[in-house]
């Protein structure tokens, strides 16, 4: 008993030693060969940047990855949910499935930047005329996914398993009345055949120091749901409200109360959670008061648990304020997007990946963002980690960095190389790691 | 134009009713005037010695020493303290009741005046002063006045006048009976049956000697809420353990004031709804099991009531469940509104006018007071009115009604005198058999 215990510490410190020393030689020739891609990285990503294009509507950005792809001997399939490319790179020898990950499309944002390269495209989104940019550096993760592909084509025969290349439209979300994003993705079984065992994606942050990786295990980024809260009176004359039921009072209360779900009923030390009533609409005069009032809004969650119990919470909330003046709400919520939600395992495995890429005093560990990501649709079917890369620029004030979605979002090039690496080493790491005879 | 002798006999007819009205209010007026002193003299010893309501053991008898020597047929202890007397007019007609409250209230007098009240006792467990800070001492001199002067005046009445001295129009003490309701139950307003009663209220904040009344709802109903809200304790720090029932409070108040603004129609009458009390909790960081809040609801009309009631209870309930907790409503009705009798109303008017002038009688809105005389109007034709008693010398925001400062301007008592006075032998002129 005693001696089979040792032996098992004994294993599984030879398999830590393993995961450093198999690894060292190749993670000398991965490092070079990043550096040595840099220039193309930056490159094409200027390219993209030049050339942005709205959500399922990414074609030119699809072929340029796909004939990218293509040049490197990689397998393809091109249309994939509307306009995405995935790529196959198999390497003959057992091993995993890894997936890696980067969305492909713009906003409707007019880019503001004086770049040489920054974008003059222009469209009509939502019967507006406006300029067409990348804002949110997905770019760039085009970009360092591009120079992933070409480098681990180059070096297959030290790799083990089979590697995926995931380039996914719309993950800003499809045009209305469209599908689309990673959900659609999922739908299409992009992470079947080969069936996926591990899936890691990244996100540039202009807001995040520039040379840093950061992440957290479980909830890093929150579920988004909609909601939408009809309420129902019964109009009457602004100036006999007794005639009526007046849902714009009623809205008021509702509002105020569902402020209390979050306030007083929900358990913030596991999680935190918001409850944003975004819009209203009620009314067409001052002196009508309106039949019903309507108020749509976001439900931030970084737990399935507590996701669930809100909107039962909202619900109850919003129909029993509605009944307490003689009104009736209808709550409507939609599932919108999953919370990315790291796999505890797979993080704490690949922090050392990261901490190679970026040096370790430049991981770390944050609070859980309520920002939303797609990429929650994927670690809800395979255990995934998603961090972000800082890239603000460097003589950037950070109290005044331009936020992602604006039109003077910029990024600093020189962060993309970290991105490159780490997404290098987390995929390579990985498939030695599980290559581990299981015995 | 020429004059048809019909009308010309009706305006012989009118000069000669209103020359002998004029004659009537002169005697009246004579007959105040001489009673006047005793009048201020009684009020001040009421007023040095106020009893609690049911309690009002020595006013009682005192007013019924008083009554006595009239040579009135007294009754009393009726109500537990009330005095009622019986004054039989010369004449056959209709019996009219003049009611007085006789009670003072648990507070501490701040005035210098040398009859100021100095009596102490212990309410609710509370040592307080007591005091006529409501003025009912002044209605009782009032009353004792009108029974003096319509006595001296007994061969000429027609008809009978009931003096009605009440206990506990403040309300009687937690779990007795008393005040108008119980008046009724003993059959005060039987043997003789009343056809009509009439009652006053001095009021400081009514410029002195202004008499101010209005036809109809005049009074506020009174009912009493009280709403417990349960809720399930937690810790202060962990919200999400339990259903925090102070949280749900605030939300039921804010809440309960749209019922008033979105719900009622304020055109037919005014409502109010007062939160008065919220009590929750023993310690700053422990959520309670419950929060217990008692408020007031004052309404004109009984239809309006009920659907206060219902909503109320409608909206604490469904605004608790909101939050998953739940809420207990109970309403005690307490007084109805004092409603004038449009027709004794529209009758007493002139009456008013000849006793205090022209220039003193106001019609007014109705005020969110109460008072139990609504039980008298309830059974019989009733009228109430305001007898304006501002104080002289005040600043100009005077002292209110119950409140320590509370003072009146004894100079208008005599209006008031005059005021029921004229008011009873007018209506039994106009009723006589």
């Amino acid at each position: 008993m005693k001696m089979r215990k040792l032996l098992c510490v004994g294993l599984s410190l030879i398999t830590g030693g393993l995961h450093a020393q198999m690894n060292a030689k190749v993670q000398a020739k991965l490092d070079q060969q990043a550096n040595a891609i840099e220039v193309r990285v930056i490159e094409w990503r200027r390219y993209f940047h030049e050339h942005p294009e709205l959500s399922n509507r990414e074609v030119n950005t699809a072929a340029k990855v796909a004939e990218h792809l293509k040049s490197l001997g990689i397998e393809i399939q091109t249309g994939v949910a509307k306009t995405g490319v995935v790529g196959l790179l198999k390497t003959g020898k057992p091993g995993p499935v890894i997936a890696l990950r980067a969305d492909m499309d713009a906003l409707p944002v007019t880019e503001r930047n004086s770049l040489p390269f920054a974008s003059k495209v222009k469209t009509v989104f939502n019967d507006q005329e406006t300029g067409v940019m990348h804002a949110c550096g997905h770019d760039t993760h085009v970009a360092i996914l591009m120079a992933v592909a070409e480098i681990l084509a180059k070096n297959k025969a030290d790799l083990k398993g089979t590697v995926k290349f995931i380039f996914q439209p719309a993950e800003e979300g499809p045009p209305k009345g469209e599908e689309g994003g990673a959900g659609l993705m999922v739908k299409e079984g992009v992470l079947d055949n080969p069936k996926v065992d591990v899936i890691f994606g990244m996100h540039i942050q202009s807001i995040s120091k520039l040379g840093t990786i950061s992440y957290k295990p479980a909830g890093m980024m929150a579920a988004s749901d909609w909601f939408t809260i009809k309420v129902k009176g019964r109009q009457s004359h602004g100036a006999a409200p007794w005639m009526g039921i007046d849902p714009i009072v009623v809205s008021a209360q509702i509002i105020t109360g569902l402020q209390t779900i979050v306030s007083r009923q929900t358990e913030l030390t596991k999680e935190a959670a918001v409850i944003t009533v975004g819009r209203i609409q009620g009314g067409v005069r001052e002196n009508i008061i309106p039949e019903e009032v309507t108020m749509a809004g976001t439900i931030r969650t970084l737990d399935m648990d507590m996701q669930k119990i809100i909107h039962e919470k909202i619900k109850l909330t919003a129909t029993k304020i509605a009944e307490s003046a003689g009104a009736t709400a209808e709550v409507t919520i939609e599932n919108k997007t999953p919370v990315t939600y790291n796999d505890v395992n797979v993080t704490e495995k690949m922090v050392p990946s990261l901490q190679k890429a970026a040096g370790k005093d430049n991981v770390m560990q944050i609070n859980a963002v309520t920002g939303s990501e797609d990429f929650g649709f994927f670690e809800q079917a395979v255990p995934g980690l998603f961090f972000f890369v800082g890239a603000m620029p460097k003589d950037q004030d950070p109290s005044k960095v331009p936020a992602h979605h604006t039109p003077d979002f910029m990024i600093d090039e020189s962060g993309m190389l970290i991105g490159l690496k780490a997404m290098l080493n987390v995929t390579v790491d990985y498939m030695y790691l599980n290559n581990v005879p299981k015995k | 134009m020429k004059l048809s002798p019909t009308i010309v006999m009706v305006m012989a007819t009118f000069a000669t009713f209103a020359q002998s009205q004029g004659a009537l209010q002169s005697r009246i007026d004579q007959q105040a005037a001489q009673v006047e002193a005793r009048v201020i003299e009684w009020r001040r010893w009421f007023h040095e010695h106020p009893e609690l309501s049911n309690r009002e053991i020595n006013t009682g008898a005192r007013i019924a020493e008083i009554l006595k020597s009239f040579g009135l047929q007294v009754q009393y202890p009726v109500a537990k303290t009330g005095v009622v007397a019986l004054l039989k007019g010369g004449k056959p007609g209709p019996v009219v009741a003049l009611r007085s409250d006789i009670d003072a209230l648990p507070i501490t007098e701040r005035n210098a005046l040398p009859f100021a009240s100095k009596v102490t006792t212990t309410f609710s467990g509370r040592e307080t002063g007591v005091m006529h800070a409501c003025g009912h001492d002044a209605h009782m001199a009032i009353l004792l006045g009108v029974a003096q002067v319509l006595s001296n005046m007994k061969a000429s009445l027609n008809g009978t006048v009931k003096f009605i001295f009440q206990p506990a129009e403040e309300g009687a003490p937690s779990g007795e009976e008393g005040g108008a309701r119980l008046m009724i139950k003993e059959g005060v307003l039987e043997n003789p049956k009343v056809d009509a009663i009439f009652g006053l209220h001095v009021q400081a904040l009514v410029p002195a000697g202004q008499i101010n009344y209005k036809s109809g709802s005049f009074m506020a109903a009174v009912d009493g809420l009280t709403i417990t809200v349960k809720g399930r304790g937690a810790h202060g720090a962990s919200p999400w353990d339990g259903v925090d029932p102070i949280v749900l409070s605030g939300q039921i108040v804010s809440s309960l004031q749209t019922i008033v603004s979105r719900q009622l129609d304020l055109t037919r009458a005014g409502a109010v709804l007062t939160i008065g009390t919220m009590h929750a909790g023993i310690r700053s960081n422990i959520i309670p099991e419950t929060a217990v809040m008692e408020g007031t609801i004052r309404t004109f009309d009984s239809t309006m009531q009920l659907e206060m009631h219902q909503r109320i209870e409608r909206t604490a309930m469904k605004v608790a469940e909101s939050g998953g907790g739940s809420a207990d409503v109970v309403i005690h009705k307490t007084y109805p509104a004092v409603v004038n009798n449009a027709e004794l109303a529209a009758w007493a008017g002139p009456s008013l006018t000849r006793a205090a002038g022209a220039a003193n009688v106001r019609i007014t809105p109705a005020v969110t007071m109460a008072e139990d005389f609504s039980f008298f109007q309830q059974k019989v034709p009733g009228f109430f009115f305001f007898l304006g008693v501002y104080p002289e010398g005040k600043p100009e925001k005077p002292p209110v009604h119950h409140t320590p400062d509370f003072m009146i301007n004894e100079k208008v008592l005599i209006t008031g005198v005059k005021a029921l006075s004229t008011l009873a032998i007018d209506y039994m002129e106009s009723k006589k058999k």
